[in-house]
């Protein structure tokens, strides 16, 4: 099976950016329907990620899904722009969700680079949808303020003991796989003394509790960490490197994976174009305003994916994309709201509910991955040289 | 242009914007071979040019020339050095109003060369149909306006008759004047950007300086987010009018463009005022001439509010939202 994709996509190993989207474009289009999701509205969590994790399948199989991606975890590799273009080529015809789409790049990069070794046997089921990743940052106590997590992981033969819990951890009744943030040093606070472990969802003591989202989505989970063994191996990086490993992922998190979330927004905004009446110049003003936003993001995303490409992204950076595309996530849907004129609010029918579930998801654009007044402190403190907080 | 060579020329064309101001600027632009750039390659020449007006508060008749540019293209006899196109009004998307044979043209001409001997004018009639008009200078009257930057020359015209030459119609005046105004906007969106760049920059500055309650102020917090929201508000804004250049879909990419840095001008204006406060509201302190510069280029060839009906009517129309970047 590989040796028949490679073959295939072979000589696409010095393609451009484009000639790469135009090839895959012609995959895209030669399997026609094969690739739509089976289910017509918004999808349950369960239906979404399962139709992401057959498509992945393809996709791995015939090549797609491993361009970008270094071969020593299974990939072909080629310019990382490939991965978001495939997002993006994805998101923009509704192939995928969005939200779900981007667990690859904000989790994978980091393995690859703090954990090489451990990468080669977990990259590659996860790139083949075989394994879903979550990510265990957030606890209780610690949302904004994530250097005052509390979850431990005590030193134990050849093992590590977590103990703690864990908030907000997106489709982690689903993930096979959890990176999860644990303070491993007595005596040291904040930042210093967290180490990052990769650990099995399986793995007796994880108890997994789903939470409904005001959207009625089961999309993130409480969990509880009883006496969890994980061994040496599954440290992601070096002991008490987490915080480097948790921004490494942050940094992945808040810009590259915006290139297909934009795809997204575009397609969603066109639905609304398709449906307004022309002439309506209050619509014309709520389109174009949200269209501007998603421009602006796109066109600073590009700069952000270049910048990733050539291995230069700063995490600071990416908080400036961070802010532009919450305000252009929320722009869209309250442009959606405000042009169906009581659809979201009244209706019941499968756009009102697809949409409803998208302005509302959209209202958590400026929370997670970090919140817009923490990027916002972020460009102060490290782009602009302002004087430090009190 | 390699990489190298545009970095050389955007900063011989910074220290020359920053050195000189009005004829004397548009002399040295003329020496340095502008013309030549425009005509040949814009994409690098309109961008450094209009930029380093815009951070050094500058004008010159780069605007005047920008519009001049597309009639070449077209074939249009309209030779820059004796014509002058004419700006339309705020609100208006072309300077002449046709309703049968009887014209009536209402515009501006902005920083202009001096010597022309025609002015061109966009004309539109009841049909929607544009069409090239030319008149003689001297027929029209002309009157200079001080406003808010009276820095800037600028002339109100206007123009009532029946007998002004169409130099072009059909397609091809409706292409030369898309074309214009889509040039126009990527210029003054660039000449924007500078602007709101040396307005933050002395926001930015005053933060770190100013004392209060014993910190500078650029340690509170609604002082910092609103450095921080501009600077996310400035580089969308350079970002989009950079790629507006790549993009086939030229006119749609120059109104968006435009649209996001006047977005980004509301903002900034608001911010960077508020956070220079008392000192910032007095004529010797720099702010306000840059700040008036700001709104006058934010008139020009549509506002936030134009520029959004503009470009919602074509998504509209479309029934799509085009993706116009791509990787
Ligand atoms: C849909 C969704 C999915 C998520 N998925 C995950 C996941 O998969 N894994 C994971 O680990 N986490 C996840 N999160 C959690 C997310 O990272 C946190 O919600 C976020 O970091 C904010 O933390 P908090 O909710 O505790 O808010 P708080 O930190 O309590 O903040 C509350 C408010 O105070 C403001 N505030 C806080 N500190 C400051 C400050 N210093 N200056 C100014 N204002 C401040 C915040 O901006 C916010 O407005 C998810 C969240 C959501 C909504």
């Amino acid at each position: 099976m590989l040796h028949r994709a490679v073959a295939l996509n072979a000589p696409l190993i010095d393609a451009t950016p484009d000639e790469f989207r135009v090839a895959l474009v012609e995959w895209i289009d030669a399997r026609g329907t094969e690739l739509q999701p089976t289910y017509h509205d918004h999808g349950t969590t369960a239906q979404l990620l399962d139709h992401q994790r057959d498509l992945q399948r393809l996709l791995f199989d015939d090549g797609w899904m491993r361009w970008g991606w270094p071969t020593s975890v299974g990939g072909i590799g080629g310019s990382p722009l490939f991965r978001a273009i495939l997002g993006e080529e994805l998101t923009t015809r509704g192939l995928v969700h969005s939200a779900a789409w981007s667990m690859t790049e904000v989790l994978g990069p980091a393995v690859v680079h703090f954990a090489p070794a451990l990468a080669t046997e977990v990259v590659p089921p996860m790139l083949r949808g075989d394994e879903r990743w979550c990510q265990g940052f957030s606890e209780p106590d610690a949302g904004s303020d994530l250097g005052s997590l509390r979850t431990t992981a005590r030193h134990s033969g050849d093992d590590w003991i977590i103990d703690g819990q864990k908030l907000w951890t997106s489709w982690a009744h689903h993930a096979q796989r959890c990176i999860v943030l644990a303070r491993t040093e007595d005596g040291v606070a904040g930042s210093r003394g967290i180490t990052a472990f990769f650990v099995d969802m399986g793995s007796p003591g994880i108890d997994v509790r789903p939470l409904q989202t005001m959207a009625d989505v089961d999309e993130f989970c409480e969990m509880f960490f009883d006496a969890v063994r994980v061994p040496d191996s599954r440290v992601i990086g070096k002991r008490g490197e987490g915080w480097a490993v948790a921004q490494h992922i942050l940094a992945c998190e808040r810009g590259p994976i915006f290139w297909q979330r934009g795809g997204w927004l575009l397609r969603h905004l066109a639905e609304v174009a398709q449906l307004t009446e022309p002439g309506d110049a209050r619509a014309e003003q709520l389109l174009a305003n949200a269209y501007a936003q998603v421009i602006a993001l796109r066109a600073r995303s590009r700069a952000t994916q270049r910048l990733v490409a050539a291995g230069h992204l700063r995490g600071a950076d990416s908080s400036i994309d961070k802010v532009l595309i919450a305000a252009a996530d929320q722009a869209v849907f309250d442009a959606a709201r405000l042009v169906f004129a009581g659809e979201i609010e009244l209706d019941d029918s499968d756009r009102a509910d697809r949409f409803r579930k998208e302005w509302m998801y959209s209202r958590a654009a400026t929370i997670y991955g970090g919140t817009s007044e923490i990027q916002r402190d972020i460009i102060a403190n490290r782009l602009l040289d302002l004087p430090r907080g009190s | 242009m390699d990489a190298e060579e545009l970095e050389l020329l955007q900063r011989t064309i910074t220290r020359l914007v920053g050195s000189a101001d009005g004829s004397s600027l548009t002399a040295g632009l003329d020496d340095l071979g502008w013309l030549d750039l425009l005509a040949t390659e814009p994409s690098a020449g309109v961008p450094a040019v209009f930029a380093a007006q815009g951070r050094a508060g500058t004008w010159s008749s780069a605007l005047h020339d920008v519009l001049g540019a597309a009639t070449a293209d077209f074939s249009i006899a309209a030779p820059p050095d004796s014509t002058s196109v004419i700006v339309p009004l705020p609100r208006s998307a072309t300077p002449g109003h046709a309703d049968g044979v009887d014209v009536r043209i209402e515009g501006l001409l902005v920083g202009a060369r001096s010597g022309a001997e025609w002015l061109v004018a966009a004309s539109v009639d009841c049909d929607g149909k544009i069409s090239a008009l030319r008149v003689p200078v001297r027929a029209v009257t002309s009157e200079r306006r001080q406003g808010f930057d009276p820095a800037v020359d600028i002339q109100r015209v206007s123009w009532n008759g029946r007998d002004a030459a169409t130099i072009a119609e059909g397609e091809v005046a409706r292409s030369w004047w898309t074309a214009t105004v889509a040039l126009a906007r990527r210029a003054l969106t660039h000449q924007l950007c500078g602007t709101l760049e040396t307005m933050f920059e002395l926001a930015r500055l005053h933060a770190v300086d100013r004392q209060q309650f014993g910190r500078p102020i650029g340690s509170f917090q609604a002082v910092r987010h609103k450095l921080a929201e501009s600077k996310v508000a400035l580089a969308g804004a350079a970002a989009t009018a950079d790629i507006a250049w790549e993009v086939d879909d030229e006119p749609l990419a120059s109104a968006t463009a435009k649209l996001v840095a006047s977005r980004a001008c509301a903002l900034v204006v608001a911010h960077t005022q508020q956070i220079l406060a008392g000192v910032g509201f007095t004529a010797d302190h720099p702010y306000h001439r840059a700040m008036k510069r700001a709104l006058l280029i934010d008139r020009l060839f549509g506002d936030a509010y134009d520029l959004a009906t503009v470009v919602g009517r074509e998504l509209v129309a479309r029934g799509d939202a085009p993706r116009l970047v791509a990787l």
